[in-house]
Formats: structure tokens, C-alpha cells, sequence
């Protein structure tokens, strides 16, 4: 019968004997579908209850009692276990972040059912002016999200006009949208795109115009991860940077860090495409460098080809 | 399940006792203990109160001194042990199961959100939630702790950036894939930002109750541009009609103070990190300028000379 454990088996009988305590009558089919408890179980732990849970002495006056009629289940217990144990605080944490975060998604109704139910919970939890815990999946233009996700649902190819950020190149592309994510602080759409011939993922907050075609599509039956984003696969770039600039290594994905005996740092990252690593390198500033790992060939022409291109901007003519 | 019956009934006499009882008293009252030797007792009564607390039963150790010698007494107290009713009504105890399979937060061992769902009543109408997680959301070491002490206005010290800091701690913030704790720097007597993942080694929290929360706390300062003290400088940046978007999606909230008819917007910044309005700037590539002030632009000028200017050496 039950692999419960014993602890396990108390959660959910502190969570059942409030409830029928206040709903006097509930069915054991309520229960058993409310709290996800197989109906033996159910059964199980009340008879137990029954038979071995009270106050001293244990008179038949001090037990509870547990009746279960016609499949409906009343509790007669002294002033014990009427209310459930109160949330500890990592599910209350839990819960909340989960809420939080979905009422904070761009588009959603301010003062809808999410949001009170937010603010009831965060009282509950301890936090009565509900703005301890803020969580933000990510910044997006709410009507961009709300279409790609509509796109998702229908199953209805969309037209894009998308920033590659890494290539610093707009482009407009005809994708099959796939899956909506939230991943590292931005919203993602993974879609299957014509002109990559292949699922990528493409930034929400980097969709400038999004059009909708009216074509529906199949949608493929088990969408793939989609780690592959527009800018395709990543060289390793060795980076020798002046002391000084942690933010480096705090803001970008590295995968060595090496710390020289003059101060200066050494890292290694990934690099998927040039206009990245020219922003990278225009922040160093003049006394970093760059090498391309496998290659051994020096990058430091990047940057003050950049530079110079940046420059045209500041002294034209 | 001589264990499930001790434990219940443990928990039954403590919050029904209106005098702390020592461990003796509980021994005589409830079953499975009395059947054992002392020292299997203890060992036993020991672990029982353990498995409870980490459940979260409010098990709390008084000393009792009305006998001679004083003895430890135990005792739960109901308002720390019952859930307020939060009232939620059905479809908001739904739209919270929805959110719960929707957005995970990873990294917080087994603790579930279910539980703590059945505690606020279950789920009252089975549904089928479909697709996958929306979204992740890390649970980097300190947060739970971070939590607890903010709710219970604990004050915090912890080792950060080689230094130890004493915190007031206001609120948690999960912005732009990272959580921050924003609170008051006590030794530096001003509100200050702490990302998480920068933490050296878990938080020590103080005493419930020991500091007060500000009526209006401020959110974690999250533009790179903004860092810093001392009063703001105003900056204006060109933003081309490509970018201009996709940036003001990046930065909710820009204060926009041109719109120009081929759709390129000039922004104007309130600047306290020069370094840090360089590279944003300089992320912007050729698709954007900074106009004003000039001696910012002349700095970033110079900049871009030093840069280019290595070509030629």
C-alpha cells in the first residue's frame, strides 16, 4: 500500500483533517482529487486517525473520530488541527516567486485574479505590504508577446523584423513559432525560421515589428531545445583585459578566468559573432587584447576597426 | 507507523497544552514513548521534535522554573502554528496552480509548492495545464535565508566583494536574470544593491523586529549608467530608428525627449557612471551618438582616438 514516509504521511494528514473540519461532509472523491491523494491512501490515513490519534489519556472521549458515511467523511476532534499548518518560509518563497512573476509578465491585467491572489498569499506569508519579493521574468513589449504567444497557440506563422544584436543586423524573417520561455532574464520565442532552414530563438524584447500571416502551420510534434540562437556556433576568444574590470567577468559567460601577476586579467569566452565581440572590446578600452584560441590569430584590429567606423559617427566628412 | 502516531500525537498535546511540558510529562502522554528506556527516550523524543520543526511545526523550548531544578518545557503556540485564512476564492487558488507549473524556481531542493498549495486548500477543479515550464527562475543559495530575514526584519551580515556588510534588508528582486537584495548599508548608512551570486558564504541573521521598514523602498538601480552617488548629470543619446525600439524594450521607462520623423529618438539619461554610460554608449555601436554634454562626448571621443588609433602602432 503507502511508500509514504512517515513525515510525508503527517503533511497530508495536517493538511486533511482542517479541511473536513471545516467542510463537514466533504466526499472522499473531493479529497482524494483536491489534495492528489489516492483514494486507499485517503482511506488509509483516516482510519488511522481514527484509531490512534488523541489527547491523553485516550479515553474514547479524548480520540477523534472520524466518520465516513456514504462516502462522505465528517471529523469530530477537540480544538486540535483545525486550522493547517501555516507555510514555512521556502513555500512561501516558492509559491510567491511562481506568482509574482507570472502577475509581472508584460500584458498581464494589473488587479486581475493572479494579482489578488498574490496579495493574499504575500499577507499571509508575512509580507502585508506585498513588496518584499518583486520578480520579473524578463522586459518585452506586451502586445509582441501577447501575438507571438497567440501565434504559438494557433499554431500561425508570423512575419518578424528581428535585431540580431550579436551581428548588429535587422532582418525580417518568416518563423514558425514553437515555445515562449522566460530564460535568464529575457523572454524568448523558439521558432522554427525559413530562412535559417532550423529552430532558433529569437529575443522578444528584440522583435521590432512582428506581422501576423494568416497561415496556419503543423506543428512539429516535440519542439527542440533551441539552445542554438541566431548567431550560430561560438569560437573560443582568449581576452587579455587591464586590472580593474571585474564587470567582465560578472556580466559576460566565461570559461576561464586567470588572474596575472601585474593584476591584469586573462579570459577565456565564447564568441559567436563579430559586432559582439566589437562592443566587448570598445569597452576594454586600448590596452586590452584579443586572440582567437584555435587559431592563434590576433583580434585587435576588432576593435579599432570599430573604432574608426564608430568615429565616422562623431566627426563626420 | 508507531512514528506517524507519535508525531501526531505529539503535535496534538503541545498545541492543546496551556503550560509548557517537559520532555518527563510528554513521556506519560504520549504513546510509544512510555514503552521504552530512558535513553531510547530521549534519543527518540529528540529526533520526533527535529522531524517537526523542519516540517515547520513551531516547536517551541521554554524553560519551566516552577519546579525544582528548572527543567526544559516545550509547548506550540496556535498563533505561530495555524495558517491564517488567506480567503482566497477559488479561481485565485487556480490562477496560483497555474503559475506554480508555469514558472519553477530551481535550486531549492525538494521543498515543494505543492505543499504549500494544499495547505491553502488543494486544488479545487483538476486541469490540464499543458506545454512545458514558462519560465525558470534560480534559487542561488542566500535567497531563502534573505527571505526570512526580511520578512522578519532581521538585520543580515554577510561577506561580499571582500568586504563584511551589515544590512537592513528591504526586499528581493529578480531583475534581468540575476536577484538582488536591496536594503540599508548599515556602516555606510545608505540604501545599497547586492546581487546574490556575489554572496561569499551564507548570510548570519540577527533578532526579529530590529530594524523598520521604509514606507517606500527603492528599487534596485539596474541601468548601467545609474550606478553611483552624488547628483545625476543629464545625457542625451541618439538612438537610429533600427534600435530605438529594441533599446526602450531594454530599458522600460526611457525619458524620450525627440522623436525625429525617420523614426531615430533622442533619450536623455540621468547619468551618476561615466564608465557606465560609456558602455552602453559604446554597445550602440554606429547606430547611435552621444549628443550632450560635450565633455562627455569629448571623453568618449578621446576614447575611441586611443582605440583606433592602435592600428597604426
Amino acid at each position: 500500500m503507502s511508500r509514504a514516509t512517515a513525515t510525508e504521511r503527517l503533511q497530508r494528514i495536517l493538511v486533511i483533517l482542517p479541511y473536513v473540519v471545516q467542510h463537514p461532509g466533504v466526499t472522499l472523491d473531493e479529497l482524494s482529487r483536491r489534495f492528489d491523494i489516492e483514494h486507499d491512501e485517503l482511506v488509509a490515513d483516516l482510519d488511522f486517525v481514527l484509531v490512534y490519534v488523541g489527547l491523553h489519556p485516550f479515553t474514547p472521549d479524548m480520540l477523534t473520530e472520524v466518520v465516513v458515511e456514504d462516502g462522505c467523511v465528517t471529523v469530530h476532534v477537540g480544538d486540535y488541527f483545525r486550522r493547517p499548518l501555516r507555510l514555512t518560509h521556502t513555500e512561501g518563497l516558492r509559491l510567491l516567486t511562481a506568482g509574482r512573476a507570472l502577475a509581472a509578465r508584460p500584458g498581464t491585467d494589473p488587479g486581475g485574479t493572479l494579482d489578488r491572489a498574490v496579495a493574499k498569499l504575500a499577507a499571509v506569508v508575512g509580507d502585508p505590504e506585498a513588496d518584499a519579493l518583486q520578480v520579473r521574468l524578463g522586459a518585452a513589449d506586451p502586445e509582441v508577446l501577447a501575438v507571438v504567444a497567440d501565434a504559438v497557440r494557433d499554431s500561425e506563422r508570423l512575419e518578424l523584423d528581428y535585431y540580431s544584436y550579436g551581428r548588429d543586423t535587422p532582418s525580417t524573417r518568416v518563423v514558425e513559432p514553437l515555445r515562449v520561455v522566460a530564460r535568464d532574464g529575457s523572454w524568448y520565442l523558439l521558432a522554427h525560421c525559413h530562412r535559417a532552414d532550423g529552430q532558433r530563438l529569437f529575443r522578444v524584447d528584440r522583435i521590432n515589428e512582428v506581422r501576423s500571416t494568416g497561415e496556419r502551420f503543423e506543428p512539429a510534434a516535440a519542439p527542440g531545445e533551441g539552445r542554438v540562437d541566431l548567431d550560430g556556433v561560438a569560437r573560443s576568444v582568449e581576452i587579455l583585459a587591464p586590472a580593474g574590470v571585474r564587470w567582465l567577468i560578472d556580466t559576460y559567460v566565461t570559461d576561464e578566468v586567470t588572474e596575472l601577476d601585474d593584476g591584469r586579467l586573462r579570459v577565456v569566452l565564447p564568441v559567436t559573432a563579430t559586432a559582439w565581440l566589437e562592443r566587448l572590446m570598445l569597452r576594454l578600452g586600448p590596452e586590452a587584447h584579443a586572440r582567437d584560441v584555435s587559431t592563434g590569430d590576433v583580434l585587435d584590429a576588432v576593435a579599432s576597426d570599430a573604432a574608426t567606423r564608430v568615429l565616422a559617427r562623431y566627426r563626420p566628412g | 507507523m508507531a512514528k506517524l502516531d507519535r508525531l501526531l500525537n505529539l503535535t496534538a498535546a503541545l498545541l492543546e497544552t496551556h503550560v509548557p511540558l517537559t520532555a518527563e510529562q510528554l513521556r506519560e502522554r504520549v504513546p510509544g514513548y512510555n514503552d521504552v528506556s530512558g535513553a531510547a527516550f530521549r534519543r527518540t523524543f529528540e529526533r520526533d521534535k527535529d522531524d517537526l520543526r523542519e516540517l515547520g511545526v513551531p516547536v517551541e523550548t521554554v524553560t519551566v522554573d516552577h519546579v525544582d531544578p528548572p527543567r526544559s518545557g516545550y509547548t506550540i503556540r496556535r498563533s505561530d502554528y495555524e495558517l491564517e485564512d488567506p480567503g482566497l476564492e477559488a479561481d485565485e487558488l487556480a490562477a496560483l496552480h497555474l503559475a506554480a507549473t508555469t514558472v519553477q524556481l530551481e535550486g531549492l531542493g525538494t521543498v515543494g509548492a505543492d505543499e504549500a498549495l494544499r495547505k491553502l486548500g488543494g486544488l479545487p477543479e483538476r486541469q490540464s495545464v499543458g506545454g512545458d515550464a514558462l519560465g525558470a527562475v534560480p534559487a542561488p543559495a542566500p535567497l531563502a535565508e534573505l527571505f526570512r530575514a526580511a520578512l522578519e526584519r532581521r538585520v543580515v551580515t554577510f561577506d561580499y566583494g571582500g568586504t563584511s556588510r551589515t544590512v537592513q534588508p528591504h526586499r528581493l528582486q529578480f531583475e534581468r536574470g540575476h536577484w538582488y537584495l536591496n536594503g540599508h548599508d548599515v556602516d555606510r548608512e545608505a540604501v545599497r544593491s547586492f546581487r546574490l551570486d556575489r554572496f561569499d558564504g551564507a548570510p548570519i541573521s540577527g533578532e526579529p523586529g530590529s530594524f523598520e521598514r521604509p514606507t517606500d523602498v527603492t528599487s534596485v538601480r539596474l541601468r548601467p549608467w545609474e550606478y553611483g552617488d552624488g547628483d545625476p548629470v543629464d545625457a542625451d543619446v541618439l538612438l537610429d530608428a533600427e534600435i530605438a525600439g529594441v533599446v526602450r524594450n531594454e530599458h522600460p521607462g526611457l525619458e524620450v525627449v525627440e522623436e525625429r520623423s525617420d523614426g531615430a529618438v533622442v533619450v536623455r539619461l540621468q547619468v551618476r557612471s561615466v564608465p557606465g554610460l560609456r558602455n552602453f554608449v559604446l554597445g550602440l555601436l554606429d547606430r547611435g551618438e552621444l549628443l550632450a554634454p560635450a565633455t562627455l562626448r569629448d571623453d568618449l571621443i578621446h576614447w575611441l582616438d586611443a582605440l583606433a588609433a592602435r592600428r597604426s602602432a
